[in-house]
């Protein structure tokens, strides 16, 4: 079974990313898990320089959660290069490097010399770590500051571009825009949630930095929401994370928008998880994929919508589906997919958009050749040639089953 | 490479109202574990303590033919891990890592082997001790603790024709005060040409101690430290400790993978 999707450029194998910041730099793990069957892996975050991070203790648990400041603690781009990159190489990885800096231009420079090292799949840009005094979250917690990191580090890298949003702002949909809008390839989030705790005891913090970034189980509802709001306001892919745990809590980031995710905590615990997820998600789409018909299975297409995948669609199963079966320089194709553009973000529940080129399959073409733009809603022809927006929204209100999409979600 | 095991518990024995040893069945780690190795515990399953904790392998178990059959852990009740450990019951199942870590490094006759003990940092000695019988190396355990209550497992060290120096802070068996002091007092009279290798795990204040001690006396001490452990494998760097570094400055090592057995003489303590 199939499980790749693809993050703009980038074709992963299957959907599970190591998380930065709980992997090491992989090569830790490369002897108890085989590298090559993760989507990929993200590196410990790197600046051009080694740092020494936080004293210990660095972390402290939490009900469900892992409070942590470790203060990126690594050893430079250069040696990662050097001494990391090229085992990591060897075992196949997916690599995607984590980047930091304490100014813009340490950002732009680390992230040059990543483009010029063999074997780096994209850069995930760290705009949002807690835990250090300068740089990092600064830019994440300013439209501009985040529009225009990601602007001048666009500039000198041919790599797909990630910047890994933080939680601490108010509207975080605002900041995955500020992305999209300067040229982001897609956005990870959430990163970590500041926090303290203290010993009431001794009355001092629990961790020598005083305040940590939370994450775990105990964040995971809050990031389902925030992939959810970001899903709902860009286009991009989605690299959705906090406190997944297993099969399940990964297909609800899934279902909530992301296109991929990652998982760190839960890797502490269970080192071995990444083949029980794969193994949970492959259950997930076998029990949901006899409700799905045919034409559902089929590798995605590239288009100017969300990429939605293949067996991403069934892990659907509670998303109101739109399929537009389309053709390239079709006029109608381009206004139909406006109005379903429209009309999905008013539409109050999660909502996934596929379109489907018939050009690149003769079945299709022979199908739908005279029929294009041919709507589809829940795998249920729904409209062809055109359709209206009010027209839409009462499909999608009065579709039979009406229970499914948003009322579920929302419990 | 370390096994993780869904392991039974064979016996749980409360040596007092806060100290436990645990049996537990895990023949595959058993096997593979060298002294100061350690292995990570997840006391229950679910959420509620969310992570595992770092334990010393404490004796390994074996059959009749030697064959190894499970090992144990030396718990002393201190928060909701060790809680649900000391309240085991028979045949329960516990998550069980390892072997992991770098393990003390084990010397040979005429060289002497001083183990330096405080309270539950007797953990990786009865293994170590074991190991040191089996060479013919002449050792001898330096063990501290509160009250003699807390000194545990003396009979088993004897056995070994291990030679105890035992002190207790309210004097209610051996030296009264820290274990540090006899420590001293011996290698003062110890001359330089007999070797002597330093084995020592407890608290903080007094690894450093014994360190200090050793460094005083020229003799090479190794140290188990503990620290509050994510993984235990070298991805979330939490139990960093700090060594000199050759530039003069200081490096943060992670104690899960590059320890817990270090140098200390390398460890900054006042850092």
């Amino acid at each position: 079974m199939d499980l790749s999707v693809r993050i703009g450029s980038l074709t992963l194998k299957n959907p599970l990313i190591a998380a930065s910041g709980c992997f090491g730099y992989g090569v830790e793990y490369a002897d108890i898990v085989d590298l090559s069957t993760l989507g990929a892996v993200v590196s410990k975050g790197l600046f051009l320089e080694a740092r020494e991070g936080h004293a210990a203790p660095r972390i402290v648990e939490t009900p469900a959660g892992l409070l942590n400041a470790i203060g990126l603690q690594g050893i430079g781009v250069r040696r990662f290069v050097d001494e990391k990159l090229p085992e990591l190489r060897a075992r196949g990885a997916v690599v995607i490097v984590n980047v930091c800096g304490t100014t813009l231009d340490e950002y732009v420079e680390v992230s040059r010399i990543l483009s010029g090292a063999e074997g780096v799949a994209a850069i995930e840009l760290n705009i949002s770590c807690p835990n250090i005094k300068e740089g990092g979250i600064q830019f994440g917690c300013s439209l501009n500051g985040t529009f225009d990191l990601v602007c001048a580090v666009r500039k000198v890298t041919a790599l797909p571009v990630f910047p890994k949003l933080t939680p601490n702002v108010t509207d975080v949909a605002s900041f995955a825009r500020a992305a999209e809008d300067a040229g982001a390839d897609a956005v990870s989030l959430v990163n970590t949630f500041l926090a303290m705790a203290i010993d009431v005891e001794t009355r001092r913090p629990k961790i020598s930095n005083v305040f940590g970034g939370l994450s775990g189980p105990a964040i995971r509802p809050i990031a389902v929401r925030m992939v959810h709001e970001c899903r709902q306001t860009v286009k991009i892919p989605i690299l959705g994370m906090g406190g997944i745990a297993d099969a399940r809590d990964a297909l609800e980031f899934m279902i909530a928008g992301a296109d991929a995710v990652q998982v760190g905590t839960a890797s502490f615990v269970d080192p071995f998880i990444w083949s029980k997820l794969t193994d949970g998600i492959r259950d997930y789409m076998r029990r949901h994929k006899k409700s799905e018909p045919k034409s559902e299975v089929r590798s995605p297409q590239t288009s100017d919508f969300p990429l939605q995948t293949s067996y991403f669609r069934f892990a659907c199963e509670l998303m109101i589906v739109l399929t537009i079966y389309s053709r390239p320089g079709c006029h109608l194709c381009d206004e139909m997919k406006a109005i379903v553009e429209r009309v999905a973000r008013s539409a109050p529940g999660p909502l996934a958009i596929e379109e489907i080129d018939i050009s690149t399959d003769r079945d299709l073409e022979v199908r739908y050749g005279a029929e294009i733009p041919v709507l589809f809603v829940d795998g249920r022809k729904a409209a062809k040639y055109r359709v209206g927006e009010e027209e839409l929204t009462r499909i999608l209100r009065d579709r039979p089953n009406g229970s499914r999409g948003s009322g579920r979600l929302g419990g | 490479m370390p096994i993780d095991v869904a392991a039974s518990v064979i016996a749980n024995r409360s040596l007092s109202s806060d100290y436990n040893v645990l049996a537990l069945a895990a023949p595959a780690i058993a096997a593979e574990a060298a002294p100061g190795q350690f292995v990570m515990v997840k006391a229950r399953t679910g959420f509620d303590p969310l992570l595992r904790r770092p334990f010393s392998v404490f004796e390994i178990l074996r059959d009749t033919r030697g064959t190894a059959t499970g090992l144990t852990l030396l718990s002393k009740r201190i928060g909701m891990s060790t809680s649900l450990l000391y309240d085991a019951r028979e045949g329960q199942r516990i998550d069980c890592l390892g072997p992991l870590g770098r393990p003390f490094t084990l010397v040979n006759p005429p060289a002497e082997a001083w183990m330096v003990a405080g309270g539950v940092g007797l953990a990786p000695f009865a293994s170590l001790a074991q190991a040191l019988h089996a060479r013919g190396v002449k050792s001898t355990l330096f063990y501290g603790a509160r009250r003699a209550a807390e000194l545990f497992y003396l009979d088993f060290f004897a056995t070994l024709d291990i030679e105890l120096v035992l002190t207790t802070e309210d004097g209610s068996k051996g030296e009264r005060g820290r274990i540090v002091a006899p420590l001293d007092r011996r290698l003062a009279s110890r001359p330089a040409s007999s070797p002597v290798m330093l084995y020592a795990c407890g608290p903080d204040g007094m690894l450093a101690a014994a360190a200090r001690t050793a460094m005083k006396y020229g003799r090479p001490c190794q140290v188990s430290v503990e620290r509050i452990m994510g993984c235990g494998l070298g991805g979330c760097y939490s139990c960093v400790v700090p060594m000199r570094h050759e530039d003069g400055g200081f490096h943060h090592v992670r104690s899960c993978i590059a320890g817990p057995v270090l140098a200390g003489d390398q460890i900054l303590w006042d850092r």
